[in-house]
């Protein structure tokens, strides 16, 4: 049986390894190679990594990512800056996994597509930013809201292996993730939903789990330990193991 | 010294890297010169079937690469499309495959319960025919491993069966036979476990 995902989510900004609240308030928590090869001996099912760092040509750093993909000895996804096809050929090359889309599907899915074809629809991840408000889900690209319900809709004609909702208004609150819209978005797609935001214990990853997300991911959980969130990188294989053998 | 075969199909450094990190050495390389020297062979691979046969035609590799399996019997591991390029043919393109191993590669065909590709990890049982091969990792109490593939190669013979995976039907994750193996999965990509394949063919 192919086992659930358990994926950590690094943010990095500037070479810094952060974390933030709603997509806020970033909290700088070290260097991000050095977290690489914790979660290495950690045993880490997979990782993914956004770079959020905003530079006036906001692309890929091809050269930092392949330091960091060289010691990773796990499955890596990347998002961060991804335009164009010429850059996924290169992430491919240097080591990546999957390759995550957002702010450049603003204006067109279609981008997608072509990834799909050129490097296989498993390698190619649409993050959906999900915003909260009155009632209704958003997906926000660029601080552009489109109704989640449409967006899904349009996702539906084009190639795509893997969504990840990564939930701006649950990001480190650490309080549970939004089971409702896990629940929402597994009825209108069949494309593999991994459910980032919110996961604040072991147990949530089971709730996610159980509810149907294919992919389980978390930041503040996987860096920050104990009450007083203590900097603290960890992932605790075993335990998470034994969440799925009681299955 | 082992090679990693580089024909341009998927990226190397990270088993190169994992090699490092279990103090053995590599070299990745696409010359004959380079490879010949070295007492063991990874063939890697990620992408399409025809276009890796036509890769390793055009750099010289196809008959070098038969030479060292078959008449100098060098130790070679085929991981993912790697594997598949030890069958005879694959459903995946018009091509021949090096046929080492009498099998084919055959395309997963499930209902909307499992999805395609099979991607993520999963278990691997070993045949218990072949219980002396990979014994570090056959020790191990799980043996799980990371897998990325909608294509899986079926052996005419099961003594070529190392080690199956269930997903949908049973399907076989690795193959042997003398020196030649293959793995459907990505030890490199597979931290623990992975570590434990590469010292046990290093060890081979």
């Amino acid at each position: 049986m192919l086992q659930k995902r358990v994926l950590p989510v690094l943010l990095i900004n500037n070479r810094d390894l952060v974390k933030s609240i709603n997509f806020k308030d970033y909290n700088y928590l070290g260097d991000p190679i050095n977290a690489v090869k914790i979660f290495n001996e950690m045993m880490s099912d997979e990782l993914f990594i956004y770079d959020i760092t905003k530079t006036s040509s906001d692309k890929p750093n091809f050269d930092y990512l392949a330091e960091i993909v060289s010691e990773a000895f796990m499955p890596i996804g990347y998002g961060g800056g991804v335009r164009s096809l010429t850059q996924m050929e290169k992430l491919f090359r240097i080591g990546i996994e999957k390759v995550s889309l957002n702010s450049a599907l603003k204006n067109s899915l279609s981008l997608l597509n072509e990834a799909s074809k050129d490097f296989g629809t498993q390698s190619i991840v649409c993050t959906i930013d999900v915003q909260f408000i009155n009632d209704t889900y958003y997906s926000v690209i660029d601080n552009e809201f489109t109704e989640l319900e449409t967006f899904l809709n349009k996702l539906n004609q084009v190639e795509v292996g893997e969504i990840i909702l990564n939930c701006i208004h649950k990001d480190g609150l650490m309080s549970g993730y939004d089971i409702n819209l896990l629940r929402n978005v597994l009825n209108l797609t069949h494309v593999p939903i991994t459910l980032c935001g919110g996961a604040g214990s072991l147990a949530d990853i089971k709730e996610a789990a159980l509810n149907g997300a294919h992919g389980i991911a978390a930041g503040s959980l996987f860096v920050y330990w104990g009450d007083e969130k203590g900097i603290l990188i960890n992932y605790p294989h075993h335990k998470i193991n034994q969440l799925f053998d009681q299955q | 010294m082992v090679a990693i075969i580089d024909y341009g199909m998927g990226n190397l450094h990270s088993i190169h890297n994992m090699i490092k990190n279990i103090g053995e050495e590599s070299i990745i390389s696409n010359l004959p010169s380079e490879i010949e020297l070295c007492d063991k062979i990874i063939l890697p691979g990620v992408g399409a079937f025809d276009r890796a046969v036509n890769q390793l035609h055009q750099l010289q590799l196809w008959d070098f690469l038969n030479d060292q399996a078959l008449i100098q019997k060098k130790p070679i591991l085929g991981i993912c499309l790697g594997m598949q390029l030890i069958s005879k043919k694959s459903e995946e393109g018009n091509l021949n495959g090096f046929g080492w191993i009498e099998a084919t590669t055959k395309k997963f065909t499930f209902d909307k319960n499992f999805l395609i590709p099979h991607m993520g990890w999963n278990s691997v049982i070993f045949n218990p025919n072949h219980s002396s091969q990979f014994p570090e990792t056959q020790n191990l109490d799980t043996k799980k491993f990371y897998f990325v593939h909608s294509y899986f190669v079926e052996c005419e013979n099961k003594e070529n069966i190392l080690c199956s995976t269930k997903y949908g039907n049973e399907f076989t994750s690795g193959i042997i036979k003398d020196n030649i193996y293959g793995l459907q999965f990505h030890p490199e990509k597979s931290h623990f476990y992975g570590k434990h394949i590469f010292k046990d063919f290093i060890n081979s």
